[in-house]
């Protein structure tokens, strides 16, 4: 049982951090928390409706003040205790830091495409998005072989296919849809 | 009587039929693909499920989440990589039983483990809902609200050495509940002024951010890795026959798993936690607990197993979800009107004994689907990471755009999978979020109704239910910081 524990705890199910590698990353995201928690905290009284006669526990902006204490406390906690945990290995643990916040913002790429894809929907129409945004993404991400990049099709048209045509699921029709000829456009415009 | 006919036809419908197929073969398929898991999918095909027939979403959802994590043993034990969260303790066991040559005795012992669990907790669920049709009309809103503060403290508790971090993110999961227009007075709260604040942040939108766009940008972002599963070779039918040679262990891991399966915010891994202890400290050979165990391997998965039935009965009687995947499914009822808790019991009775038996034929069809494609899912487990975050990024958008064909939504949902891939990068715990929003709601809700009854705060306990969860509070609170105490004593001292 040890072994795997120690595996579990050195690296997640995708063996891609360390508990070493995280410390600073983790500081930094629970000061990010601590600061948003005080500061909402401070912007209660300006987010919330005060009505006057009505007990202070009824108020609209009470449960915000309870949970955002209760935010405050824990993440204040939280982060006291994490900056008294960390280590000396500052030269080191700055490098990770670094190279954390990087991979979060590889996050923010696929993010993008993401709107991106939503974007291109109402415009270009569901399948030609979808077959567009699998083909691109599946070639931004290292697939290369035109078997692989195939199947990604195959799987997108299934997709559009199986949720739009069969299940009927509402998804925007595209602009574009309008320019094709009669009989495609009706069945475009309804399934595709 | 006829209630029970009345449910055996429900389920009898060619549509509920299809949803119950579909749902369970599908969730064993997404179960054996390690990086996919059955909240993903369930996130996706959450608000598909809206236009469906609520037993028809429920099967469907039902299916995903009670076959995904005897798919999940798969790669577990052949590639030492679990299918889903909750299999990791069956790589303890089963991974070393395949190294050692013994992958189908282990995969079949995993199936027949799992389907004992669940058939046992089905079962438990059948006998005690008569129990329940008569307690649950005592709960008011005193009481709701002291069963969610429960669900709110055991979520925080279970999460054991990241306690401080569930606690904060179950409170940010609270406050993202609050933003909007209030329903009791209808002032703005931390709107900052934007008119796509007003409606709040919706939850399927954030669960879908938060598990399926995070699970994605984590595959896309990974190192690709090769998985080469062992074959597989012999008969199922003799591991799956050997569980019953362990049954006393098989019935014990199911009965922790019907029990904590209960508790809101508890779940399979306390349950497969205490099971593996057990089974350990009652087994003739503990030495071999870790390095193939076929006891270990049967205390897990039972336990694992026994919950999903379990964990249905805070939701259907109080309405209150334990764990993600049922605060998921607790919108498919709310979008048909069908408002679980202690009415549910007298109104659709019926509807409760569908659930059920749909879970019990669940188990069926996926033991029986299992006997016949388990070499062919083995392949399944080869399937490649980036090819995984690709499709599962284009299958969110049918979840996030299909909701209400809102822009905004996708960029909040985006904003969401950002957070979400960060708490898994420093490997905090994301289910409190969510179970802050839908606990925070039910809270907010029945502490106002039950404010209008209310004099002193004592009255908030004067009555027996309300006292009792109280004290289980007060109990949950007090062990938890008697073992820390108790842990930080034995530090010192070593």
């Amino acid at each position: 049982m040890s072994s795997s524990q120690d595996d579990s705890d050195h690296h997640d199910s995708l063996g891609i951090r360390n508990r070493v590698r995280s410390e600073l990353p983790a500081l930094f995201f629970l000061a990010l928390i601590t600061v948003a928690a005080y500061g909402l905290l401070v912007l209660v009284p300006s987010q919330t409706r005060w009505f006057p006669r009505v007990h202070f526990y009824l108020q609209p902006g009470f449960q915000a003040y309870v949970i955002l204490v209760t935010m405050a406390f824990f993440a204040s906690i939280a982060l006291l205790r994490e900056i008294m945990r960390l280590r000396l290995r500052k030269s080191r643990q700055t490098i990770f830091l670094w190279l954390e916040i990087l991979d979060w913002l590889r996050s923010i790429e696929y993010a993008l495409w993401f709107v991106a894809y939503a974007v291109t929907i109402p415009v270009l129409g569901y399948l030609p998005a979808t077959l567009g945004f699998m083909l691109l993404l599946g070639a931004r991400v290292g697939i290369r072989s035109a078997r692989k990049l195939a199947v990604l099709a195959l799987i997108g048209l299934t997709i559009v296919l199986f949720f739009r045509g069969l299940l009927t699921v509402k998804m925007p029709a595209g602009q574009y849809y309008e320019f094709l000829p009669e009989p495609l456009r009706g069945f475009a415009l309804m399934a595709l | 009587m006829n209630v029970i006919f009345d449910a055996l036809a429900n389920l009898m419908a060619l549509d509920v039929l299809i949803a119950l197929l579909v749902g369970a073969i599908g969730g064993v398929l997404i179960g054996a693909i390690p990086g996919v898991g059955p909240a993903v999918a369930i996130a996706i095909l959450l608000p598909v499920t809206f236009q469906f027939e609520p037993l028809v979403g429920l099967t469907l959802l039902l299916g995903i989440y009670g076959s995904s994590m005897i798919g999940g043993a798969i790669p577990a034990i052949l590639i030492n990589t679990p299918g889903t969260a909750v299999n990791a303790l069956t790589t303890y066991d089963g991974y070393p039983m395949a190294r050692r040559g013994e992958a189908k005795r282990a995969v079949s012992l995993a199936f027949g483990a799992s389907f004992y669990g669940a058939v046992f907790s089905i079962l438990c669920l059948l006998f005690l809902s008569p129990v329940l049709a008569k307690v649950a009309p005592h709960f008011g809103s005193r009481e709701i609200f002291m069963a969610a503060f429960l669900g709110v403290v055991c979520v925080v508790l279970a999460h054991r050495n990241q306690t401080v971090v569930a606690a904060i993110l179950l409170t940010v999961g609270m406050f993202l509940n609050s933003v909007g227009i209030e329903a009791v007075r209808y002032s703005k709260r931390f709107t900052f002024g934007q008119g796509w604040l007003n409606s709040g942040f919706d939850l399927i939108v954030v669960i879908l951010g938060l598990f399926a766009l995070s699970q994605a940008f984590l595959l896309l972002v990974s190192t690709e890795r090769q998985r080469k599963p062992p074959a597989l070779t012999g008969s199922l039918l003799t591991g799956f026959m050997e569980v019953f040679r362990h049954k006393r262990i098989a019935t014990v891991s199911s009965f922790f798993g019907v029990v904590l399966g209960i508790i809101p915010g508890v779940g399979e891994f306390t349950a497969q936690f205490f099971s593996y202890a057990y089974a350990q400290k009652t087994s003739k050979k503990p030495e071999l607990f870790g390095s193939g165990s076929p006891e270990g391997l049967v205390a897990s998965e039972s336990a694992n197993n026994a919950v999903p039935a379990a964990a249905m009965i805070p939701l259907l009687a109080l309405g209150i979800p334990g764990e993600a995947l049922t605060a998921m499914m607790l919108s498919v009822f709310y979008v048909h009107g069908v408002i679980p808790g202690p009415a549910l019991f007298e109104t659709r009775p019926d509807f409760i004994y569908s659930l059920f038996f749909s879970l019990m034929a669940i188990n069926v069809v996926v033991i029986a689907f299992l006997f016949f494609a388990t070499n062919l899912l083995v392949q399944v487990v080869r399937i490649n990471e980036r090819f995984l975050g690709v499709a599962i990024l284009t299958l969110s958008m049918v979840g996030v755009y299909s909701l209400r064909n809102n822009l905004m939504d996708c960029a909040v949902a985006a904003s969401f999978g950002v957070v979400g891939y960060i708490l898994r990068r420093l490997n905090w715990p994301i289910v409190p979020v969510i179970l802050g929003m839908v606990l925070g709601r039910i809270m907010d809700e029945k502490f106002r109704t039950a404010m209008a009854r209310v004099e002193t705060p004592l009255d908030f306990i004067n009555r027996p239910i309300s006292a009792i969860l109280f004290a289980m509070i007060v109990v949950a609170l007090v062990l938890h910081f008697y073992t820390l105490f108790r842990d930080s004593r034995k530090t010192r001292k070593e």
